[in-house]
């Protein structure tokens, strides 16, 4: 999967695409490097993709895995901007949802997660509608209308399984799986017998492979960081399934994403994200 | 002035949580000089419980009113048993222990029980949302508040006052003083020490579980839930002195109000303040704000 930066950038993407008329965003990121991380991409790609918005000059940053959001949520509600951007995954995320919504927060901003594919499936109903979900790549739930083969394999599989439908981390870590048995056969057939790690290395470096839902890139970091394509939806349930759904789902390629190779995510951001293909 | 009330009212609420989950702490240090860090899992096997039978008890279709009683009943199944075994089990073994060796085997047993809820309880987090959702939410300084998080201010007054009245209007309470003031000459004068130790273990036990308990509803109970807490409970019983009910009170005020106004002014220090706070006051009072005295021994 990609880095951080790609949730950002596709996030503020996706609010200029599908709601251009936000003018004002705020953050709830927990207080750690990634917390801090995706608020400062989001941050930088709205100054970039939509200007006219403007950040709230009090964005939150509770302690992981804090567990009680209650101020967090008050100070949101007291703020008034109209957009609730943040990172927040697993307990944390789903302790807030628990928490802001009797509070009426979700029908008075949009709030975005680019984590929310976990907890889509896990909470059904409980997951208000109209809330904007990624899911840190085009997996889980927004992968569920990707027709390939290997990712209608993947699916079935997975629910005969165990089920239910595999969410994000489930696709992350089945294609690291698979990215793994790639560069391993690939190594094979050019030691021609069982490689060593170095050769297995050298297989991944800028490994280009079609995983279940999506083509991934090892495109950074001198060819041994993987990049991908991102994507957003809108949670809606689905009455006639009986299960979650999104609507409104937008794809952004990785080159549009992710910073180029030698280029820092920051400087990629701030100088217009120059040579970005969208 | 919106912002001024949500705040108090911020401060509040989380203050009551605070006291909840470290009221408990300190009475089992004031009584037994014993600094139990295992508080912790009680507090994690209270949200646990919790949430497992309130998860049981609307899968049988039953009326939500009656999930109240589920969060009563885990924080007595839990504190009674798992303070019982405890007790009897390793904390009786450390009385004349050096206290740092108290630590020691309570933090081991802190993580003990934090793996037997992974066997147990699996590693999905559990949610019981039903007692928040029977409340529902009120308007308050122009925003919505969920009721349910608002009565642990209520729950957090009732266990104050109960305790109290218990420690101060009755025979139990007299000899718990007792003890607390010289367990030698409480011995002496014929009380059973063993049973009054064994007693408030099991009473801070069913505190810790209560708040874990109380807390359930509102949150997602996930593994390393009682981590956090056994933090911030130490936070507050320095700052209100170790052993002292009214410390933990006012310790946990002010960590709860400084809390809120970092959340509402300068999110930025939210993580800090609690800590800051704390640093202050030992610089000030070492033995925290409200410190029971210690006669001298000749």
């Amino acid at each position: 999967m990609s880095h951080a930066t790609s949730d950002g950038v596709a996030a503020a993407h996706y609010i200029k695409d599908v709601f251009p008329e936000v003018g004002s965003y705020t953050g709830l990121n927990q207080n750690y490097a990634f917390g801090q991380d995706s608020w400062r991409d989001f941050d930088l790609s709205m100054k970039v993709l939509a200007p006219a918005a403007k950040a709230s000059d009090k964005p939150q940053f509770p302690k992981i895995f804090a567990g009680q959001y209650g101020s967090e949520i008050s100070a949101l509600s007291l703020d008034n901007a109209e957009l609730v951007h943040s990172s927040f995954w697993g307990g944390d995320l789903e302790g807030f949802i628990f928490q802001a919504g009797p509070r009426g927060l979700f029908d008075n901003k949009k709030v975005l997660f680019t984590v929310g594919g976990t907890a889509i499936y896990r909470l059904g109903k409980k997951l208000p509608d109209g809330v904007i979900i990624g899911a840190r790549g085009p997996y889980g739930i927004l992968a569920r209308g990707v027709k390939t083969p290997l990712n209608e394999w993947f699916i079935k599989t997975y629910v005969d399984r165990y089920g239910m439908y595999p969410a994000d981390p489930a696709y992350q870590y089945a294609q690291g799986v698979l990215a793994t048995k790639i560069a391993y056969d690939k190594a094979r057939a050019a030691a021609g017998g069982f490689p060593g790690p170095d050769q297995v290395i050298a297989a991944f470096k800028g490994m280009t492979f079609e995983s279940f839902s999506t083509t991934v890139t090892m495109a950074l970091a001198d060819g041994h960081q993987a990049v991908t394509e991102n994507a957003f939806g809108i949670s809606q349930w689905n009455d006639v399934e009986g299960e979650p759904g999104l609507v409104d789902v937008r794809f952004y390629p990785a080159e549009c994403v992710n910073p180029p190779e030698g280029v820092t995510s920051v400087d990629w951001i701030e100088k217009g994200m120059q040579g970005a293909k969208c | 002035m919106e912002t001024a009330v949500t705040t108090l009212l911020d401060g509040l609420v989380f203050s009551s949580y605070l006291f909840l989950v470290s009221v408990g702490l300190t009475i089992i240090f004031g009584v037994m000089k014993i600094l139990n860090v295992a508080h912790g899992s009680l507090y994690a096997w209270g949200a646990y419980t919790s949430a497992y039978l309130i998860g049981v008890w609307s899968e049988a279709g039953l009326a939500d009113a009656g999930t109240f009683l589920m969060i009563a009943a885990a924080a007595l199944l839990v504190g009674c048993v798992l303070g019982f075994v405890l007790e009897r089990g390793l904390i009786r073994f450390m009385y004349a222990r050096d206290e740092v060796i108290v630590v020691l085997a309570t933090f081991a047993a802190f993580l003990i029980l934090e793996d037997v809820i992974l066997l147990v309880f699996g590693v999905d987090p559990y949610f019981a949302y039903q007692p928040m959702a029977l409340l529902g939410s009120t308007e308050i300084g122009g925003i919505q508040r969920d009721v349910y998080s608002l009565t642990l201010i209520g729950l957090a007054v009732a266990v104050g006052v109960v305790l109290w009245v218990g420690l101060t209007r009755t025979r139990w309470g007299r000899l718990l003083t007792a003890v607390i003031h010289d367990r030698e000459v409480a011995a002496a004068m014929g009380i059973d020490v063993t049973t009054v130790y064994v007693v408030t273990f099991m009473l801070g036990a069913v505190l810790g579980a209560l708040g874990g308990a109380y807390v359930a509803p509102m949150v997602s109970v996930a593994p390393g839930f009682g981590i956090e807490v056994i933090v911030l409970s130490f936070a507050v019983v320095v700052i209100g002195g170790m052993g002292s009910i009214p410390g933990a009170a006012i310790g946990a005020l002010i960590v709860g109000i400084a809390r809120a106004v970092a959340v509402h002014q300068l999110p930025e220090v939210e993580l800090f303040v609690v800590y800051g706070v704390m640093a202050v006051v030992l610089v000030f009072r070492p033995q925290g704000l409200f410190a029971p005295a210690r006669a001298r021994k000749i």
